[in-house]
């Protein structure tokens, strides 16, 4: 093992988040309430900054850049809609979403469904369980990939190693301190993120002989932001459209301590994400001007511009806690996603459907989950180490699928009073099938098979717009609860 | 000029998309109240 000064700045790093999961510990153990989201007293600070970026993964430092390096400044549509659409989730659905769910006692996304929609029979939370599941899982095994490939490269390690150190990490401080923990981590890792994505482009920039000269030297496509096809704009802005049915962003809004906050989380969040957003933008740029041909960077793989940046340009010590911040990004998404995944199995699954009406303790439900972490990093590792084929069209998809499988339903039980239990079915049910042959169908475009979302716009699109559709359609056929009027009144006052 | 494409799209639209942030946040304290 190469002992550099990039460890020093890793091991520095992995020690902080590893305190954190200790110190939340005594803080999740109460109940499911305290394991699954805090129960409900994290700062608006806190919530802000984990519910950015624990939407953002490792997409913002390699993919973003990696798409402006190849597009120049047009890769900015790519951020634009989720970041405004996040912003009006803060402002109008989340305090809401945060007063229902408060007065229902509800923790996950298919608890306040099932609550708002009448669900005696458990249809819905069976199939929006099944939909979480079926996206997340092969998400996480992802981003543990990643990772693994990530730290194999820093550290001269074998990929398996980095994939074991990776998911142990996330399961170690995931398993002790819950949601407590993922959201503590995510704070300093969007403390972390953010000194990477600022830091880095400024230094690349002065080096380079100051913003003048890197604009000279970039060519006119490279800083026109129209510069993109229309299909490929409305598949960028309509990525915005996912963020309301991912549910891991969800419970971020239902843990907060005070439902007023969510306005002062969502001007932080979105500053916060700006200046992440538009920092990646900057280190394409910038990457482009060091190294204008594609060629030259390993592989001719754009989206090694990053780390390829950083070996260049820091201080070993800086670039350690620069490539730090990559791992922040997996990690922070990892842990939320398989949080997420646990409270759809332990809450949804185990205590609402299989044991139903049944007393359990709470000390047996957080045992029961931390099982259940365990379990789900294992099969996620296994899934890893079977893993073949692109990581950003998988990422994108695990976006796309609850995002057009959840999202419509989700906005339509909080601000539509006729919104039913049969249109939340099929809007579900809808927008899973529609995002699965979105990717699966081909068409010929010159001569090669493409998919429709390659060849027309991104699934997350077609399957929103069908899912609402859906839900629109059998809403109006069928009969909405009978006091939905009283529990709409419970989400404004 | 030459950079006018540049300067929308790294400045003027980052900076309307805080503005639309801190106005919202406004709006919405001033219906909350």
């Amino acid at each position: 093992m190469n002992l550099d000064p990039h460890v020093y700045a890793f091991v520095a790093y992995f020690v902080v988040v590893l305190a954190i999961g200790f110190y939340a510990a005594k803080y999740s153990s109460g109940g499911v309430s305290e394991f699954f989201i805090g129960g409900r007293t994290l700062s608006r600070f806190v919530v802000a900054l984990s519910a950015v970026v624990s939407a953002r993964s490792a997409w913002v430092f390699l993919g973003l850049s990696g798409l402006a390096y190849k597009m120049g400044v047009s890769a900015i549509w790519f951020v634009v809609g989720f970041i405004t659409s996040e912003l009006f989730l803060f402002m109008f659905f989340a305090p809401r979403i945060r007063k229902f769910s408060g007065r229902h006692d509800c923790i996950t996304v298919p608890d306040f469904l099932a609550a708002r929609l009448q669900d005696r029979l458990g249809v819905l939370r069976f199939v929006t369980v099944v939909t979480i599941l079926m996206f997340m899982l092969p998400y996480i095994s992802s981003q543990f990939v990643a990772g693994g490939k990530s730290f194999a490269g820093a550290f001269e390690l074998s990929e398996m190693y980095g994939i074991y150190i990776t998911a142990g990490v996330v399961m170690l401080y995931t398993l002790l301190g819950g949601f407590v923990a993922v959201s503590l981590t995510d704070t300093v890792q969007a403390v972390v993120m953010i000194f990477g994505l600022v830091a880095l482009p400024v230094l690349v920039i002065i080096q380079e002989g100051g913003l003048d000269q890197v604009l000279q030297s970039l060519g006119p496509m490279q800083i026109d932001p129209t510069q993109i096809t229309i299909g490929m704009l409305v598949g960028a802005l309509g990525l915005g459209l996912g963020s309301v049915g991912n549910p891991h962003i969800t419970a971020r809004y239902m843990s907060i301590r005070d439902v007023d906050g969510l306005r002062y989380a969502g001007v932080l969040g979105t500053v916060w994400c700006v200046v992440m957003c538009w920092g990646a933008v900057f280190v394409g740029l910038a990457g482009r001007v060091a190294y204008p041909d594609v060629a030259l960077l390993p592989g001719g793989d754009a989206e090694k511009v990053f780390p390829v940046l950083t070996e260049s340009f820091l201080h070993p010590v800086f670039a350690g806690v620069v490539l730090a911040a990559i791992f922040a990004a997996i990690m922070s998404t990892a842990d939320s996603q398989l949080l997420v995944s646990v409270s759809a199995i332990v809450r949804d699954i185990y205590q609402k459907m299989i044991r139903k009406g049944a007393e359990i303790s709470q000390f047996s439900l957080v045992l029961l989950s931390r099982v259940i972490v365990f379990s789900l990093v294992v099969l996620a590792i296994w899934f890893g180490f079977r893993f073949e084929g692109q990581l950003h069209d998988l990422i994108v998809l695990a976006w796309s699928g609850p995002g057009a499988a959840l999202g419509p339903m989700m906005l339509l039980s909080v601000f539509w009073k006729r919104m039913t239990l049969a249109g939340g079915v099929a809007g579900v049910l809808v927008g899973v099938v529609t995002v699965l042959l979105w990717v699966n169908i081909t068409v010929m475009v010159d001569g090669v098979e493409t998919p429709l979302n390659k060849a027309y716009v991104g699934e997350i699109v077609p399957g929103f717009v069908a899912s609402l559709a859906a839900c629109c359609l059998v809403s109006w056929l069928t009969r909405p609860p009978e006091d939905a009027t009283a529990l709409m009144s419970e989400m404004s006052n | 000029m030459v950079y006018m494409g540049f300067i929308v799209a790294m400045l003027v639209i980052p900076a309307l998309i805080i503005g639309l942030a801190f106005l919202l946040y406004a709006l919405t304290g001033r219906s909350s109240s």
